[in-house]
């Protein structure tokens, strides 16, 4: 790595470390957006159809960036039309220049602001008061960052890293007297005072959520209303927006409307929406009010072209992302973003800043994959991120742990073929000392126990028979490390008839995703993908029971190989739990069936990713098996190799933002914990220092028990 | 263009004043007003054949609900708006006639002290105006009884603001309220309190049946235009994610359905 590269990659270590001490900011943080998420699954919980909405959402997005062009000429020609004056900026100096002109022509001296993250792209509100004018955030949220000088941590929740006491602090300290810490008091005073900037305001900006092309309208969404007052009040309004915000018709933005808020606040509606278009009468005067557009590029027109990068600006800005993200949950937007927070932050800091800018936050993103499954319009925000992080390592070279954590497949092998050795060596704590001084790998973290007598070695002797065909993807951790997993799966697709296949494979090459070496993922992308459809086309289906090896099979192989061939290979994969449920399904399903002692369970997020829930634990119950699915939506911050990189580099991070899992799991005062991933196994185990066993081991070993069979 | 908004482009044509709140049937049908003569649009139409009281928006434009409903279905209607309104924190209330709406005003701005009450600019809230006036308990300000300074002033001080609504969402229980004019839509963001009336025929089910009217709304227009979708009070939860009502406008929100129409046969 250049020095460009190891200094920002200081810096990052340096917030990582602040970041992690701040104990009060992240107890903020993690109540605001765990609370974030769980009102989003709680509303679409409650929302029927909602595949049909967010399939809706995403087309709508699609066609409106693909006739853009259209939609921006109608858009411009309707504003125009009913008096709006609409002004165009390339990038972010001339926007500020064409608002400052819009200001200073007038005359106005106080401006009343609402939220909008594209104000804070073009950082209007530092030149608007570099220029000597009075500029008021009106947002509570924003007015407290705005008061504490800082930029948001959330793409909806500005202030959502502080709590109540720093923030009675700010407004005792504004008002020169102490206030008592209540959130009613505080923003009963913010309310009077904003309330007197309203009046008296000259001019009003705001962004913009949607802007309409047939009618030429933009359209507002808040909840708390400022909104309204900022473009009703004062006799000049600018609004500024991206160009990527406008949309063909009112249809459209009702539908994407509903997306936006639902995945956003987690409600059908907010309690404000606006949609207005020129100027009405003024209350105070009877004469219209000036309304002016400022349409930004600023690298939107660059983002287009690419066809990977094309689809972040689908964006509704909902923010959910953001609450789903589990590194995001430690450190929030400010150490977790540039201008732009959050996983979407990533890509859109990329074209809207420089791309060094978010090259240095990217390595927060551990490819856990949540923030495309909760996106409303179901950006593919990990690959864009990785290629952010590819880019990023084009320019500056890539840390040697990172390259060594890439080609973890030969280092497990070797782990592999010099077991038990390798087992002894990897627990004295000399050795793991000088691992940690010379790769990097932190001597805290336990490595899995490596056997010789792999699965594969196993499956060699081993002769089965059944009717149905299908091929098990194995991975690496199944093979070389507990191949009891990979003999539990062939027992249990063998008890339900089926025989089992070994194609020629290598491991997913998802720990070289996640480091932003796309090519090495690829290639072992392309040879799993060629060799696993010639199976297919043998009649079989593809069986994995690694979580992260069915994401890859299923959803990243075809997005990076984009063949027909990828493509077929993922419709004829399944999670071993999905497979047996579609037997189960069909009335043949034999399962165990006797009782076993209660146990938790936690959901990994790679098969959230592809299902959305958990099939195993549909299996689970269906074999009467007590077990009881953990509280807690986001990941368990291994992140395959992420947590065995020393210190603020991994193992830290990782170790934090575990931590509440491994509470919730303590407080469940069980004795067994089922999970399916691997590396959440690795990471429950030292965490909590319980037993971690993958379901379809403990589903064999019930049946081995002798069980009657049902 | 869909038979439903085709129905919406008819109305469209109906002049707006305030005496025409009454308008008899005939009139709605009248040859004057190019109405379309196929069975198609008169079928569709037969909601505003019915005795009813049309409310009229200070946008100038006649709207009779967006396709007819019957008794029962309203009912179904009512009740979910009635749900949505009263989850979202507001307060929803079935009143009898524009004596009821007022009577309401009365008893709560008496539980509040309240002295001042803005009344919109639309004819249902004009029509208010002597009902609340008369014990002169209130200092009372119609939009359309005063000049724009007085207007204006009152509103800086009322502590109640009475609108009535184009149309109620069940669905969502969302006001939709149009003007051109910010002093009608100050009246709904200034005061703490906001009283909504909403008459039977301005109910619909779903904010995708609204979508040919908002559309119409804006796009039919020339010039300036500003709809409001009011589904609560002003709220915010950017203080430790805790849920303060009135962070900038009205604090509560009360929702009067005006059931008269319904009782003379609608």
């Amino acid at each position: 790595m250049d020095d460009a590269g190891t200094r920002a990659h200081k810096r990052l270590l340096d917030r990582i470390k602040v970041g992690l001490a701040n104990t009060e900011q992240r107890a903020a943080l993690y109540t605001g957006t765990e609370g974030g998420t769980e009102a989003a699954e709680k509303a679409y919980a409650a929302f029927p159809g909602k595949d049909v909405l967010l399939e809706d959402a995403r087309r709508i997005k699609q066609l409106a960036i693909d006739h853009l062009d259209e939609n921006f000429e109608d858009f411009i020609r309707n504003a125009e039309s009913a008096g709006v004056h609409v002004h165009l900026a390339s990038d972010a100096a001339s926007a500020v220049q064409l608002v400052l002109s819009i200001i200073q022509r007038a005359g106005a001296k106080l401006i009343v602001k609402s939220k909008s993250m594209t104000g804070e792209e073009l950082d209007l509100r530092q030149h608007l008061e570099k220029a000597g004018l009075d500029v008021v955030e009106t947002d509570l949220g924003e007015r407290i960052v705005q008061l504490a000088h800082q930029r948001p941590a959330h793409m909806i929740a500005p202030a959502i890293h502080m709590t109540v006491r720093q923030i009675t602090d700010l407004f005792s300290k504004q008002l020169g007297k102490d206030i008592p810490p209540s959130p009613e008091r505080i923003t009963a005073i913010a309310r009077e005072s904003l309330r007197q900037d309203f009046l008296a305001a000259d001019v009003g900006i705001t962004g913009a959520n949607f802007a309409i092309a047939e009618s030429g309208a933009i359209i507002l969404v808040t909840n708390e209303g400022n909104g309204r007052l900022v473009t009703s009040l004062p006799p000049i309004t600018i609004a500024v927006f991206g160009y990527e915000k406008i949309i063909s018709s009112m249809t459209d933005a009702l539908t994407l409307l509903r997306a936006l808020v639902l995945s956003g606040v987690g409600k059908n509606i907010t309690s404000y929406v606006t949609i207005t278009r020129g100027g009405s009468k003024l209350a105070k005067t009877g004469l219209p009010q000036e309304q002016h557009f400022v349409i930004l590029d600023n690298g939107r027109s660059k983002m287009r072209r690419d066809p990977t990068f094309q689809e972040a600006l689908y964006c509704l800005r909902c923010g959910a992302c953001n609450d789903v993200c589990p590194t995001f949950r430690i450190f929030g937007g400010h150490v977790f973003g540039h201008i732009y927070t959050g996983p979407i932050g990533v890509p859109w800091t990329e074209y809207t800043s420089a791309p060094d800018d978010a090259g240095e936050f990217a390595p927060l993103c551990i490819s856990c994959g949540l923030c495309q499954q909760v996106c409303p319009v179901s950006i593919d925000i990990p690959l864009l991120i990785a290629r952010v992080k590819e880019r990023y390592t084009e320019r500056h070279g890539q840390l040697s742990i990172n390259r060594t954590l890439s080609n973890y497949e030969s280092f497990v092998k070797f782990a592999s073929t010099i077991a038990p050795v390798s087992n002894y060596m990897l627990k004295r704590q000399l050795f793991r000392g000088f691992l940690q001084r010379t790769l990097g790998l932190d001597a805290r973290r336990p490595f899995p126990r490596f056997t010789r007598h792999t699965f594969k070695k196993w499956f060699r002797s081993h002769e089965g028979s059944g009717s149905k065909h299908v091929a098990y993807f194995v991975d690496t951790y199944a093979d070389m490390c507990e191949p009891e997993i990979g003999k539990a799966v062939v027992g249990l697709l063998e008890l339900n008839d089926c025989r089992v296949s070994l194609p020629k494979q290598v491991g997913s090459g998802m720990p070289a995703f996640l480091y932003g070496d796309v090519k090495t993922t690829t290639r072992a992308a392309r040879f799993n993908v060629q060799h696993l459809a010639q199976a297919v086309q043998n009649g079989c289906e593809i069986i994995s029971s690694e979580p992260t090896a069915t994401y890859c099979l299923k959803e990243l192989y075809p997005r990076l190989l984009g063949s027909a061939e990828a493509d077929t290979v993922a419709a004829h994969s399944h999670d071993l739990f999905d497979y047996l449920l579609g037997l189960h399904n069909e009335g043949k399903l034999k399962m165990p069936n006797r009782v076993m002692e209660a146990a938790a369970y936690h959901l990994p997020c790679h098969t959230r990713s592809v299902y959305d829930k958990s099939n195993a634990l549909d299996v689970l119950w269906l074999a009467g098996v007590d077990v009881r699915p953990v509280r807690y939506n986001t990941c368990c911050g291994m992140a395959g190799t992420f947590g065995f990189k020393k210190g603020l580099e991994g193992y830290e991070v990782s170790m934090a933002v575990g931590e509440k899992l491994f509470d919730r799991i303590k407080t469940m005062n069980l004795k067994l914990v089922l999970t399916e991933s691997s590396v959440c196994k690795m990471q429950i185990e030292h965490g909590t220092a319980l037993k971690v066993v993958h379901p379809a081991v403990a589903l064999w070993d019930l049946y081995k028990s002798k069980s009657r069979v049902k | 263009m869909t038979s439903a908004s085709g129905c919406f482009a008819w109305v469209w044509l109906l002049p707006g004043s305030l005496d025409t709140l009454f308008r008899p049937r005939t009139c709605c049908t009248s040859a004057s007003l190019k109405a379309p003569r196929n069975g198609r649009h008169r079928s569709s139409y037969r909601v505003s054949t019915q005795p009813l009281i049309l409310n009229l928006t200070e946008v100038g434009r006649l709207q009779v609900g967006a396709k007819p409903v019957s008794r029962l279905d309203q009912e179904g209607i009512i009740s979910r708006l009635s749900a949505r309104v009263n989850l979202a924190g507001g307060h929803f209330e079935r009143v009898r006639d524009l004596k009821g709406a007022s009577s309401y005003i009365t008893k709560i701005a008496l539980a509040r002290n309240a002295k001042r009450i803005v009344l919109s600019g639309d004819s249902l809230s004009s029509e208010l105006l002597n009902q609340i006036a008369q014990g002169g308990l209130f200092e009372v300000t119609s939009y359309a009884n005063s000049s724009r300074e007085d207007f204006y002033k009152a509103l800086g001080v009322a502590e109640i603001g009475v609108s009535s609504a184009d149309l109620a969402v069940a669905e969502t229980g969302t006001l939709i309220i149009s003007t051109s004019d910010e002093s009608n839509r100050l009246v709904t963001a200034l005061p703490e309190v906001h009283v909504a009336i909403v008459p039977c025929s301005a109910l619909v089910s779903s904010l995708k049946e609204a979508g040919p009217y908002l559309s119409d709304t804006i796009r039919k227009r020339t010039g300036a235009v500003t709809v409001s979708l009011i589904s609560a009070s002003s709220r915010t939860s950017d203080i430790a994610d805790i849920v303060i009502l009135g962070v900038h406008g009205p604090k509560e929100l009360h929702v009067l359905l005006l059931e008269w129409e319904r009782q003379r046969g609608f």
